[in-house]
């Protein structure tokens, strides 16, 4: 049951990205094959260790990429059934182009409920985008 | 109201990073660090103890050695030398970078060659947890069946040196010796596939591999 692991490990990252008074309601995963997870131990793992940290009802939404090969000899892009799949052309040369992604994407927080004395300061909207989007993230979503 | 918050970061970034600066305490103390992965059974305890009794008037040899439960595979090795960590890891079926470093602080690194540590008996998970190490190990062995590489492609691709043990038990199982070489190549075709048995003392190319490692290292 390594999901286990990895549901805590997840969620520790995660922590990193929450700002102070914000729940967590949900997390985008990107996980190739190669990383064997069972997506129902995964969820189960997930309920478990979000509900200790608070967080119970957050919802992971796990994106699974195929396997992805390439020729060597004839340069074709495939996404095989089986990672030791050989090549239509007789190759068994083959790189791994993916299939190997295991990635936190993204994770979506509520807005909180701010005292009235904050609020005047500055908006949470604001607050948000300036310490867990700034310069650190390459990829601005449009919805931020 | 929700906002969502791009990342794009890996799962076990926080691990990776443990990793690293593990990696920086081996580089420092100028010790290789081999990450053994194998089944439960494979022989990896057996290994080791072939290696140290091998190899204990020419390297400095230390060891970390993960099981869920007991000290046996700890007690086998300390009969072959001072520098062995048992951990214990309870429900945990791999060894993360923490552990590791936790049991780093119980070795003198400086003393030491050459790192083993041998992880959990599992062959999917401890390939996910970097630990600091210069090379992966991924051992199978002939009782487990030929089919074991090509289930778990993971261990084999990221492997850095493959093993096979058990090859003395060839002629009592049914193990197509070729189809699990191929299905290794397929996946894996620069990492060195060693075939060995432990239990004949039948390991020559793995003390070769070793020994040529860590000259290797030292040298850079
Ligand atoms: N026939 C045969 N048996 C072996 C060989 N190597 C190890 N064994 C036996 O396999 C069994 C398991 O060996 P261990 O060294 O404890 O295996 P391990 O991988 O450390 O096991 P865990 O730590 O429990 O995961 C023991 O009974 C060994 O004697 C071999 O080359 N041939
Ligand atoms: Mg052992
Ligand atoms: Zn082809
Ligand atoms: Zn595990």
């Amino acid at each position: 049951m390594h999901e286990v692991s990895i549901a805590q490990s997840l969620i520790e990252l995660i922590r990193r990205y929450v700002p102070a008074h914000c729940r967590l309601l949900r997390a985008t995963v990107r996980i190739g094959p190669m990383h064997a997870l069972e997506p129902e131990a995964m969820r189960l793992a997930w309920t478990i260790a979000t509900t200790e940290v608070g967080w119970a009802g957050a919802k992971l939404d796990i994106e699974s990429p195929p396997w992805r090969l390439r020729c060597a000899a004839c340069g074709r892009c495939w996404a095989p059934g089986r990672v030791d799949e050989a090549c239509t052309c007789g190759c068994t040369n083959v790189e791994i182009m993916g299939g190997d992604e295991f990635q936190l994407d993204s994770i979506e927080v509520d807005t909180p409920v701010v005292p009235d004395r904050q609020k005047r300061v500055t908006s949470n909207r604001t607050r948000l985008h300036n310490t867990e989007t700034g310069a650190r993230h390459e990829h601005q979503s449009s919805n931020c | 109201m929700s906002t969502k918050v791009p990342i794009v970061e890996n799962v076990l970034k926080i691990n990776d990073e443990m990793a690293l600066q593990n990696h920086q305490l081996f580089q420092n103390a100028g010790v290789f660090v081999v990450d053994l992965i194998g089944a439960p059974g494979a022989g990896k305890t057996a290994l080791l103890e072939l290696t140290l009794r091998r190899l204990w008037n020419t390297v400095n040899i230390g060891v970390i050695v993960g099981d869920p439960a007991t000290c046996r595979d700890g007690d086998r090795l300390a009969r072959h030398s001072d520098h062995i960590v048992q951990v214990n890891t309870g429900s945990g079926c791999h060894l993360d970078a923490n552990q590791v470093r936790h049991a780093m602080d119980k070795l003198a690194l400086k003393d030491l060659d050459i790192l083993i540590i041998e992880n959990v008996g599992n062959l999917i998970c401890p390939v996910s947890f970097n630990l600091g190490q210069h090379c992966k190990i991924g051992m199978f062995s002939v009782s487990e069946g030929d089919d074991k590489a090509a289930k778990h492609p993971n261990l084999v691709i990221s492997a850095d040196l493959l093993i096979l043990n058990k090859i003395d038990l060839l002629p009592y199982i049914p193990f197509d010796l070729e189809h699990f070489r191929q299905d290794v190549r397929h996946l894996n075709r620069t990492a060195p596939l060693l075939e060995v048995s432990v239990a004949k003392d039948q390991a020559a190319e793995w003390i070769d591999w070793l020994t040529t490692k860590v000259q290797q290292s030292n040298n850079t």
